[in-house]
């Protein structure tokens, strides 16, 4: 299972580049091209990287935008210094927490809706009268592609509550590119369960009411969910990192931004700290725990 | 601009006619226009939801095939939101759920096949939205896989861009208008002005003429109606001119002769006072020879009367002077016979004294008129000529002569009588007529009282029976008459007693009437 998540997009400026007496600042972003935000749209990761190069021009800078397919190579490069900033799923930032705090630092994510952290639904068809995570047993589930988190989330009941990891249990595994799919699935009876962002349930309840009727949240999980982890390298000159920050601040007012907040769908770059990590900490932890047991 | 030239003016008709027929056309054009500008905007967004209709159902192909709800729903859904100007799209599956999906929600109908049209035509309508509250275009798609139908697309449109294009196409006509209209004002006025403006010269010209200046002539050298009427004018005038020309001549004649004219009463009546008194004064002097004729006449009657009536009396006293003579011859002459002689010739000169006291007072005129009894004065005028009339073997038939009073000047009145009796006298004497008479009776009726005389004199000829009373007409022999006897008895009688005298003819003679007003009928 593909543990690489989350995406980025961002910006912004780094290094001033002392080679290069053309540019204010040089530097170069890592992202991963599967498992992220971006993996599910192409045209969105040429959008953000075509983006970016353009307001770092706008500042005098000139920023390289790289993508990367497996999480170790990026934070490899990112460790030697080939990458100043790396966007990292939270499956391999937890496995690999020790080292990399070691050579990293500023960490960042995206927050997907106002309250910053997200929350995952369980759901199912009201009229399956499927309630509890038992239920999962020889049925059907939707889940996003890329979305570690979810997924995460629901071997982890799985393996609480049945003792064996989703997939041993489950008939069928169906991902989709698109939440909004995920739920439709449920409701048109493609398959009997998903997992979807309370935002995403929230939004199509919204669209159509009657889905409340319809289905049925089986579990809720706790709001501790951002979507990735992004991080500096710790030898990355401090005033780019700062002017990263500042433009993230000053994101809206930027000239394109709208659009691509637009096709990503997220509301803010948020600084993470080490207590908006610890309740996230303890629940990876524990799911390794669980992994290994149920292995 | 003067707003008078509109007024009831040749240009403000045409001017109105013009701008009315362009504006009537241009209105008509533009509204054609305009119905046809919507249904081009609407025959656009008809294109538009046909193109989208056709996209959907290309890309949902495969969805629509293996009924892929998510597929399709997802697709629709994003459509919705990527074209602002679809309000909503309802995919309807002829044998299954209807998917309505709109900007801001969906929904799943199950709505039963039985339910469903079974039309499967394009069709485009505006309807009003009983959800949106507005009137939206509504755009239905039959959908077709191999000739199989399998249901209908509905996509509501909004009418947000069709009313932008109409508010805007109002208001490029609006300009458009607003530039025609002025563009007509200017077109109506000099098309006006070019038309009206031989005719307006024409009217002006016509107001010089009429003023008087017939010099003035129409400068219109057109070869249509107007220019031939400017010719027939500018003829007419010639014609009037030169008609004046010979009636100002003719005014200069007229006047010329009317001051000869003038010149000459001027003189005639500078002299015509002098004339008429002249005139005046000989005809004085002829009444005068007249009137002293008629005295003449008047007294040469009354000694001719007297004469006859002193010839008794004369005689008389000639025997009483014989038988003097014969008794003082036989001595017979005594104291007696003398006094007795004396006293009759006394008697009989008193009686030829008082003669002439009767013709004196007879001839003098009464200053007032008076009452007086028409019987008795009748017998006076009567004892005036009975000798005469006796003389000449002439009868008098009179009867008894009744006492009627009547008022007027009584010596007038008699001297009236005495003329026309004597006028008979003269006709019996002139015609010679044997057994002559005049006859005289007095008669009253309501007004008058009535004195009639009658003769056999023959009568007089009626060709001058109308002429008797004019003066100075006479039929007598020269030296005889005057002709104003019975000119003045009319006079008297008709103008100053209110009387009549009156003539005719009766068988044998004529007859005179005089009427006298009675005493009760004075004025």
């Amino acid at each position: 299972m593909k543990k690489k998540f989350i995406f980025i997009l961002l910006l912004i400026i780094t290094t001033l580049s002392f080679a290069d007496k053309n540019y204010k600042f040089e530097s170069t972003f890592g992202f991963l091209s599967s498992g992220t935000l971006l993996s599910s749209f192409k045209d969105a990761r040429v959008a953000v990287r075509a983006w970016l190069e353009d307001v770092s021009l706008d500042y005098d800078g000139k920023l390289n935008v790289e993508f990367y397919e497996s999480s170790e190579v990026l934070y490899k490069n990112l460790k030697n210094g080939n990458v100043d900033m790396a966007v990292l799923d939270l499956n391999f930032f937890f496995k690999n927490k020790k080292d990399i705090e070691l050579n990293t630092a500023n960490y960042w994510s995206l927050s997907m809706n106002d309250t910053k952290y997200s929350q995952y639904y369980l759901i199912s068809r009201t009229s399956d009268n499927l309630k509890t995570i038992k239920d999962l047993k020889n049925r059907t589930i939707s889940l996003k592609e890329a979305d570690n988190a979810s997924f995460t989330w629901i071997d982890k009941n799985s393996l609480q509550t049945n003792k064996k990891d989703i997939e041993s249990i489950l008939k069928k595994i169906k991902y989709e590119k698109k939440e909004s799919t995920i739920l439709l699935n449920v409701f048109f009876k493609k398959t009997d369960f998903s997992v979807v962002s309370k935002k995403t349930w929230d939004t199509m309840v919204e669209l159509n009411p009657s889905i409340l009727k319809k289905l049925t949240v089986v579990k809720k999980s706790e709001k501790i969910y951002f979507p990735f982890i992004g991080l500096f390298n710790k030898k990355a000159a401090q005033s780019s990192v700062a002017a990263f920050f500042n433009l993230s601040r000053d994101l809206t007012n930027i000239e394109g931004s709208e659009q691509i907040i637009n096709m990503l769908k997220f509301n803010s770059i948020f600084r993470v700290n080490e207590q908006s990590l610890r309740p996230l900490e303890i629940y990876y932890n524990e799911y390794f725990e669980l992994k290994k047991r149920y292995k | 601009m003067n707003v008078n030239i509109f007024k009831n003016t040749i240009f403000g008709k045409v001017f109105i006619l013009i701008f009315v027929s362009i504006s009537l056309v241009l209105g008509l054009f533009a509204y054609q226009a305009t119905i046809i500008q919507k249904d081009s905007i609407l025959n656009s967004l008809e294109d538009k939801a046909k193109s989208m209709s056709d996209s959907i159902t290309f890309v949902n192909t495969e969805a629509m095939i293996i009924d892929d709800e998510i597929k399709i729903l997802e697709f629709v859904y994003d459509f919705v939101q990527e074209n602002k100007d679809t309000l909503g799209i309802v995919v309807s599956r002829k044998n299954g759920n209807d998917l309505v999906i709109q900007n801001d929600k969906w929904e799943m109908l199950d709505k039963p096949e039985k339910n469903k049209s079974k039309i499967f035509i394009e069709k485009s309508e505006i309807i009003y939205s009983e959800v949106l509250k507005k009137d939206i275009f509504r755009y239905t798609y039959p959908i077709f896989f191999s000739e199989v139908s399998w249901g209908w697309l509905y996509l509501d449109l909004s009418l947000d861009e069709y009313y932008l294009k109409i508010d805007a196409m109002y208001k490029q006509f609006m300009y458009l208008a607003l530039i025609m209209l002025i563009t007509t004002l200017v077109v109506s006025f000099f098309i006006a002005k070019m038309i009206s403006k031989p005719i307006v010269n024409l009217e002006n010209i016509s107001k010089d003429i009429s003023n008087g200046d017939l010099s003035k002539r129409v400068n219109i050298e057109t070869n249509d109606e107007i220019g031939q009427l400017a010719q027939s004018f500018n003829k007419m005038v010639n014609n009037l001119q030169h008609s004046q020309e010979k009636l100002q001549k003719s005014h200069e004649q007229l006047e010329e002769r009317v001051n000869e004219r003038t010149k000459q009463l001027k003189e005639l009546n500078e002299t015509l006072e002098v004339k008429v008194v002249e005139e005046i004064s000989k005809q004085k002097e002829q009444e005068q020879i007249l009137i002293q004729q008629s005295k003449l006449a008047a007294m040469g009657e009354m000694i001719g009367n007297i004469a006859h009536q002193w010839r008794q009396p004369l005689n008389a006293l000639g025997l009483v002077m014989q038988n003097i003579q014969f008794s003082y011859e036989m001595g017979d002459l005594d104291d007696e016979f003398m006094e007795h002689s004396t006293k009759k010739v006394n008697l009989l000169t008193k009686t030829m004294s008082k003669t002439i006291d009767d013709f004196r007072s007879f001839f003098k005129p009464n200053k007032e008129k008076s009452s007086f009894d028409l019987g008795s004065n009748v017998y006076k005028s009567i004892s005036l000529v009975e000798s005469t009339l006796e003389h000449h073997d002439i009868s008098l038939k009179c009867d008894e002569l009744a006492d009627i009073k009547v008022y007027g000047f009584e010596n007038e009145f008699s001297q009236t009588v005495l003329n026309i009796l004597s006028n008979a006298k003269d006709a019996l004497i002139q015609n010679e007529t044997p057994s002559a008479f005049v006859k005289i009776n007095i008669e009253k009726d309501d007004k008058y009282g009535n004195v009639i005389v009658e003769d056999n004199a023959g009568g007089i000829p009626e060709d001058i029976i109308d002429k008797i009373f004019n003066p100075y007409f006479t039929t007598k022999e020269e030296g005889k008459g005057t002709g104003i006897g019975l000119y003045m008895s009319k006079i008297i009688i008709e103008q100053n007693m209110n009387g009549k005298l009156e003539v005719e003819n009766l068988e044998h003679g004529a007859k005179f009437t005089i009427r006298i007003p009675l005493e009760g009928m004075r004025e």
